[in-house]
């Protein structure tokens, strides 16, 4: 009786002990992440991936992605091009592996938004057939796309909303994510809340922009800022939305409706020359969203040192898990833009200060380029470090032997036609 | 939400929500019109029908609005415009569309709408479609009375400063050194323009300076006067007595005596800093401060000379000429053969590819003559201006440093009153080791020289103060604008006034025709001219009608 008592003692101990020993990692694991966050700018973001994911490139037919470069070398430039930089950083990264079996993550490197037209707008017609085409050539060369069905795969997809392959969001919502990238990791720069085209688990990463050009100019630090709000743009899209209203939702013509004879203010659509050199004079750069919710704005608004005013609802940020973005930028609420003028000059000056302390913070600027040739803590080191952060796979993607998820026959006929 | 406020009222077939009962109303009046039960029956069944219809959309909105409420989005505002929108075009009959506007209005939460942008009729659209559209037209928000407020203004270049400041603390320079500003001035109409303006960038100045104010004739009120609002750290305000000599040639030695006065007042003082020569009628940039920090002993600038009337002249150049020795080009025409340049007027250093000083490059803005010199040339020289030279305070006064030899002779030579030749400010570059050519060998200009001045003999109030108001007006000398003509300037299509006379006779005071807007006898001369405004075609009518006011 006593013995067992003991032992009923004993293991009461043991429990109340092991609850004590959990709640404690508990506290410390919010404590830990509380501080990494509040830290410089997120320690997250100076993660080494090296030897903690490996990458396996498919080998796919230059038509998928040499031949568009070759046709159309704007590609490069453009700001979608992080589709191609994400390719040639793997290829020569040391994450890559020519053993597919030991991989952990698998890339197709398909340009999809490569496809200009003579303005150099992608055209997404054709990029949903591209993909499929591309999908069943490593599904029939390779076996691991059926082993998961893509589980384990992750495609860069960075066109204006995502994996939707479509420019406006109507017909992108209506098409939704293609079907077959149901179950992989898209790697994408749109990214809103409760929105079709993000999906759960997605990557969402700044538009591409060329880093020598912004890092060319560059002027002296100690030039006083002087502009209050700083903003260069289209209000009213009159060629795509001439009664007003579709483009931004209406917030860049509340801007400029509200604040254009306002000093504060230096908004405006002629595009200058001295644009870079602007917003290093700058204090608060306006990120409105426009057709798409990102912009990128908000990478040169970083790299410049000028605090980015977001106005776009249910916006996701790129590598907002690393990022502590409410600590550097402001966000305003569309329906909040008439009183944008009274919200900033709310700001205490100490928190503008703060703000600016963070901006500065070097990888905070490293994290937001695609850098040639590739630098630590850039954007691409952030997408392996997200993807890092998502291993390991969880077991249940893999599939057994002649089991099916992904319907081929599935979403639009004209999707179905071969390419 | 006044829309919301329908929402709790279930719907049912007969009253539905607020403006079902207009409808009910209508349908009342016409049902009582109606005699035999079977039209009632059909107006009865007519209009169940249709709020069967408007009760199911309704239903479905607040469905949604309910499962947006769920996910907590923003859009949930939006798709209550969308069902105020559809009330608003769903129904058709006029005062339905009157309350469903002051519903729109009610529903609107933020109060500020101003233009409101009817979306496209979704109520069609929705009976077409199976899919609800997820994209519409939003409102374009603009406040009642969309401009700046002043007190935020304040709040924002509040900010602004604190920001500035911190960046200066930042990356401005550590450890300024106090500027000494050494300024001749004397009384004369333009004192007032030049000296404020450099008072302004004197007191602007992020650091400490100490403003030695030299005037020729004695301390007068005037100049103190304008001194009044100096923000600078020190203020030294010293006469010097000598004759006011005021005509453009003897300005430059009058200058010079008084500059060598206030070097003199700083060696008594033993003042600290970098003396700059900062002359009144000079423009300086601010940054130009933030140079000459980085001088030891001695430095020298370059001066951008603002001359005459041809300053900015383009000089013509051979081609094959062009290709030995000017460094410095801003700007090229190609000219068959010959090459148009503008040639920089800059007074500076000369530097070789090493960096040292070769020469000087001057330009004498009182003569208007640009020439280039070797050093060791002291027969061809131009005059330089003392503003291009930039010392270190310690070396006028420091006893053991480099003996201010230059400086005995100097005030030596202000002594002797007689003496044209000017001093040469380069006598205290000597030692060519203790020489800082600043800003990249004179490739920065911050600084530039002009000199404006009135007529000599002007006359102005004094301290530009006037205390009566002004009775004689004296015609000033001024030459007559050649491109117009002599006399008054009159508009074409009026008459002169001697026509005018004897194209209207009086009319009588009572009689007034209709869009003949006649005035009374005595107002017929004074408002002859408002009668010929050619806005009101008067001028046509009595032209036809030469002798008569009156219209037939």
């Amino acid at each position: 009786m006593t013995k067992d008592r003991r032992y009923g003692n004993f293991s009461l101990l043991t429990s109340f002990g092991l609850l004590l020993l959990f709640l404690c990692q508990q506290v410390s694991l919010a404590a830990v992440h509380h501080q990494r966050i509040s830290g410089s700018a997120g320690d997250v973001l100076e993660d080494n991936p090296v030897g903690r994911l490996k990458v396996f490139v498919y080998e796919l037919p230059s038509k998928y992605n040499k031949k568009w470069l070759e046709k159309d070398p704007r590609c490069l430039t453009h700001m979608f091009a992080a589709e191609e930089f994400v390719h040639d950083f793997l290829l020569a990264s040391p994450v890559r592996t020519m053993n597919p079996e030991e991989a952990d993550w698998f890339y197709t490197p398909v340009y999809t938004t490569c496809d200009l037209t003579p303005n150099g707008l992608p055209l997404p017609f054709k990029s949903p057939r591209m993909m499929r085409s591309a999908i069943s050539y490593i599904s029939t060369h390779w076996p691991f796309w059926n082993r998961t069905e893509g589980g384990d795969h992750f495609f860069v997809v960075p066109h204006d909303f995502g994996a939707c392959f479509h420019y406006q969001e109507e017909k992108a919502i209506e098409r939704g994510v293609l079907p077959l990238l149901k179950r992989s990791t898209l790697v994408q720069t749109f990214g809103q809340n409760h929105h079709v085209c993000l999906k759960e688990g997605s990557i969402v990463v700044p538009p591409y922009a060329p880093p020598e050009k912004m890092q060319s100019r560059f002027i002296p630090p100690s030039t006083p800022r002087s502009i209050f709000v700083y903003f260069r743009g289209l209000f009213y899209d009159v060629g795509n939305d001439p009664e007003g209203g579709y483009y931004a939702r209406g917030a860049r013509a509340a801007v400029w409706e509200n604040f254009k004879d306002n000093p504060l203010f230096d908004i405006s659509t002629q595009h200058p020359s001295t644009y870079y050199e602007d917003m290093q004079r700058a204090i608060f750069c306006l990120c409105p969203l426009g057709w798409a919710p990102w912009s990128p704005r908000l990478v040169e608004g970083v790299i410049f040192g000028c605090i980015p005013v977001i106005i776009a609802d249910d916006i996701v940020l790129p590598f907002a898990d690393a990022i502590p973005w409410e600590k550097i930028g402001v966000f305003v609420a569309e329906k909040d833009v008439p009183n944008l003028d009274k919200i900033l000059s709310l700001i205490s000056p100490e928190e503008v200060l703060e703000k600016q302390r963070l901006l500065a913070n070097p990888a905070m600027k490293q994290a937001m380029l695609f850098s040639q040739p590739t630098l630590p803590g850039d954007a691409f080191h952030q997408i392996l470090n997200g993807l890092a952060r998502k291993l390991p796979h969880d077991p249940q993607i893999y599939l057994k032997p002649g089991q099916t998820v992904l319907n081929w026959t599935e979403g639009p006929a004209g999707d179905l036609k071969p390419w | 939400m006044k829309a919301n406020g329908g929402v709790h009222r279930l719907p049912r077939a007969r009253s539905k929500i607020q403006y079902g009962c207009n409808l009910e109303q209508v349908a009342d009046g016409t049902l009582r019109s109606l005699t035999t039960p079977v039209s009632r029956l059909t107006v009865q069944s007519m209009l169940c029908f249709i709020s069967l219809i408007l009760g199911f959309q309704f239903t479905r909105e607040a469905t949604i609005f309910a499962g947006n409420l769920q996910h907590g989005t923003v859009s949930n505002t939006l798709s209550s415009f969308n069902f105020s929108a559809n009330i608003r075009s769903g129904i058709r009959s006029n005062f339905a569309m009157q309350i469903s506007q002051t519903l729109g209005n009610g529903s609107d939460v933020f109060g500020t709408l101003v233009r409101s942008i009817l979306p496209p009729d979704p109520v069609v659209s929705e009976l077409s479609k199976s899919k609800k559209p997820v994209v519409w037209q939003h409102e374009i928000l603009v406040r009642p009375w969309p401009h700046p407020d002043p007190l935020e203004v304040m709040q924002a270049y509040g900010l602004i400063s604190r920001i500035q400041l911190e960046q200066r603390q930042i990356h401005g320079i550590k450890d300024w050194k106090p500027i000494i500003a050494i300024t001749p001035t004397f009384v004369r109409a333009f004192q007032a323009l030049h000296l404020t303006a450099l008072m302004h960038t004197l007191s602007l100045v992020p650091g400490p300076v100490t403003w030695i104010v030299i005037e020729a004739g004695g301390v007068t009120n005037e100049t103190a006067s304008l001194l009044t609002q100096a923000h600078v750290h020190r203020l030294l305000h010293l006469g010097f007595v000598d004759s006011i000599t005021p005509g453009l040639e003897e300005q430059p030695l009058l200058e010079t005596r008084l500059r060598i006065e206030g070097l003199r007042c700083v060696q008594e003082h033993k003042l600290e800093g970098i003396i700059v020569f900062a002359d009144e009628s000079n423009v300086h940039s601010l940054e130009f401060f933030n140079m000459v920090q980085e001088v030891n002993w001695f430095g020298v600038v370059s001066v951008g000379m603002l001359g005459h009337a041809s300053f900015g002249e383009p000089m013509e150049y051979d081609i094959g000429a062009l290709h030995e020795g000017k460094n410095e080009e801003q700007g090229s025409h190609q000219l068959s053969g010959t090459i148009l340049r503008f040639e920089p007027q800059v007074q500076g250093p000369v530097c070789d590819s090493m960096g040292k000083l070769v020469g000087w490059h001057t330009f004498d803005g009182f003569h208007l003559e640009d020439r280039v010199f070797k050093v060791p040339d002291k027969s061809h020289e131009g005059r330089l201006e003392w503003a291009g030279f930039v010392l270190n305070a310690r070396a006028v006064w420091e006893a053991g440093s480099d003996e201010p030899v230059w400086l005995d002779s100097w005030l030596n030579w202000t002594r002797s009153s007689g003496d044209k030749n000017l001093p040469d400010i380069r006598s205290i570059l000597r030692d060519e080791k203790r020489v800082k050519l600043l800003g990249g060998c004179g490739h920065q200009v911050l600084l530039w020289w002009a000199r404006m001045e009135a007529h000599a003999n002007i006359s102005y109030p004094s301290n530009w103060a006037l205390d009566s108001p002004l009775e004689i007006v004296i015609p000033a000398r001024s030459t007559p604008w050649t491109d117009m003509p002599k006399g008054r300037p009159s508009l074409p299509h009026l008459p002169t006034p001697s026509l005018l006379e004897a194209v209207t006779p009086a009319p009588t005071p009572s009689r007034r025709k209709g869009g003949n807007r006649v005035r009374g006898r005595d107002s017929k001369l004074k408002h002859s001219r408002h009668r010929q405004d050619p806005l009101k075609g008067k001028v046509t009518d009595d032209r036809r009608n030469p002798g008569s006011s009156r219209r037939s």
